[in-house]
């Protein structure tokens, strides 16, 4: 991922007060956080509600966040310490906290991030979409899933990626978005509520 | 905003002066927003799978490891060789040598004729026979102790260059075969001797 330029660009639209970049920001970094709460909160639906709440934190804390760090290690950051507040206050408190009824009283902003938020069944990732995309990718022509799956499995820049497959960087760029095209038209369908 | 250059942005490939307006353009399009969204879910889910353990029959990684053949065993020394194919062709010539009953089954190679008591010269076989010859087998009234003929050269005289050949070749087979099968014991040298040509 690393010092992302769009995610550079998408933040200072949020301290800007564009409230829609950080909608793009939760799409983009949902299912990770998720992943790695759990990996602290066991329960599912406690990993979906302090998912929920460290995004919320991030947004409340954006405006002061100077960009010494990425955002996404800034923003798993503070996913760590929610999910380890989480923990520590089950422990205390056994019955649970209601994350909406906070002592800010801003139910307006939990709302909203529920509705960026993917729904629990959705951020879960079904059997049915992995296997969409799964299918999908197995469909596609070698160098389309080569690109792909170094960009998306192994995180490789495409001028890595470029140099393993020994072509232009502009081919990388090619055979990713057509890669993502072809699993698109399979995933669109799905998708739509 | 095409969706090529969605798909550049999200991974953080534009050049810098494209990004700004690309990312302007992403905010400003319901339909680039939720490309943004489905792109991201593609990646997730591709993630999601390459964690999951893999579902092949392979109960270990060593279950795709192909074995290597197995490594050819090493011939004799050639002074071990030597020794041997001394010791065979002592042992031949103790076979041919003795004459009587002991000889009640000939060694293959060996053909029975009756004559004198001496080994005489008859031509060799086309090819080599596995069958023996037992004293059982023999006609009625043919003498029990008749002479052998052994398959020799037309000088009397075993080739010994073509015979020591045939003969190191050959105990390096048995050795190998013995050894693989833990056979003990000698092999049949006469097949040496039916190799011989006149």
């Amino acid at each position: 991922m690393g010092d992302s330029m769009t995610d550079t660009e998408l933040v200072a639209r949020v301290q800007h007060g564009d409230k829609s970049a950080f909608d793009l920001l939760v799409l983009k970094y949902q299912h990770r956080i998720v992943k790695l709460v759990g990996r602290y909160v066991r329960e599912p639906a406690d990993a979906l509600d302090v998912t929920q709440d460290a995004f919320l934190k991030a947004y409340r804390a954006l405006p002061n966040f100077r960009g010494e760090s990425a955002f996404y290690t800034w923003l798993y950051r503070i996913a760590i310490n929610t999910a380890k507040n989480h923990l520590v206050a089950a422990a205390r408190r056994p019955s649970d906290v209601d994350l909406g009824s906070n002592e800010d009283g801003e139910q307006f902003e939990i709302e909203d991030m529920q509705s960026t938020l993917e729904t629990p069944e959705r951020l879960l990732l079904t059997e049915e979409i992995r296997q969409t995309v799964i299918d999908a990718i197995g469909k596609l022509p070698d160098d389309l899933r080569t690109a792909i799956m170094l960009r998306e499995v192994d995180g490789m820049s495409y001028e890595e990626i470029a140099t393993v497959m020994d072509c232009p960087i502009g081919t990388v760029r090619s055979r990713i978005f057509r890669a993502r095209e072809a699993v698109d038209l399979r995933l669109k369908p799905l998708l739509e509520d | 905003m095409n969706d090529e250059q969605l798909s550049a942005l999200m991974d953080d490939q534009l050049p810098a002066g494209e990004t700004r307006q690309a990312v302007d353009d992403l905010l400003a399009e319901p339909a680039a927003r939720a490309t943004w969204r489905r792109y991201h879910l593609l990646g997730d889910a591709l993630r999601a799978h390459a964690e999951l353990p893999a579902t092949g029959t392979a109960r270990s990684p060593s279950d795709n490891v192909v074995p290597f053949p197995r490594p050819e065993r090493k011939s004799l020394p050639r002074t071990g060789l030597g020794l041997a194919a001394a010791a065979a062709l002592a042992a031949v010539a103790l076979i041919i040598a003795a004459p009587g009953p002991q000889q009640a089954t000939a060694p293959q190679g060996l053909a029975m004729t009756a004559g004198g008591g001496q080994p005489t010269v008859t031509p060799p076989p086309t090819a080599l026979s596995n069958e023996r010859v037992a004293v059982s087998d023999l006609p009625r009234g043919a003498e029990p102790f008749a002479p052998i003929s052994v398959t020799v050269s037309q000088t009397g005289m075993i080739k010994e260059d073509e015979a020591q050949k045939r003969m190191n070749t050959y105990l390096i087979n048995f050795n190998e075969q013995r050894a693989r099968q833990r056979t003990p014991g000698v092999h049949p040298y006469v097949r040496i001797v039916g190799y011989d040509t006149p």
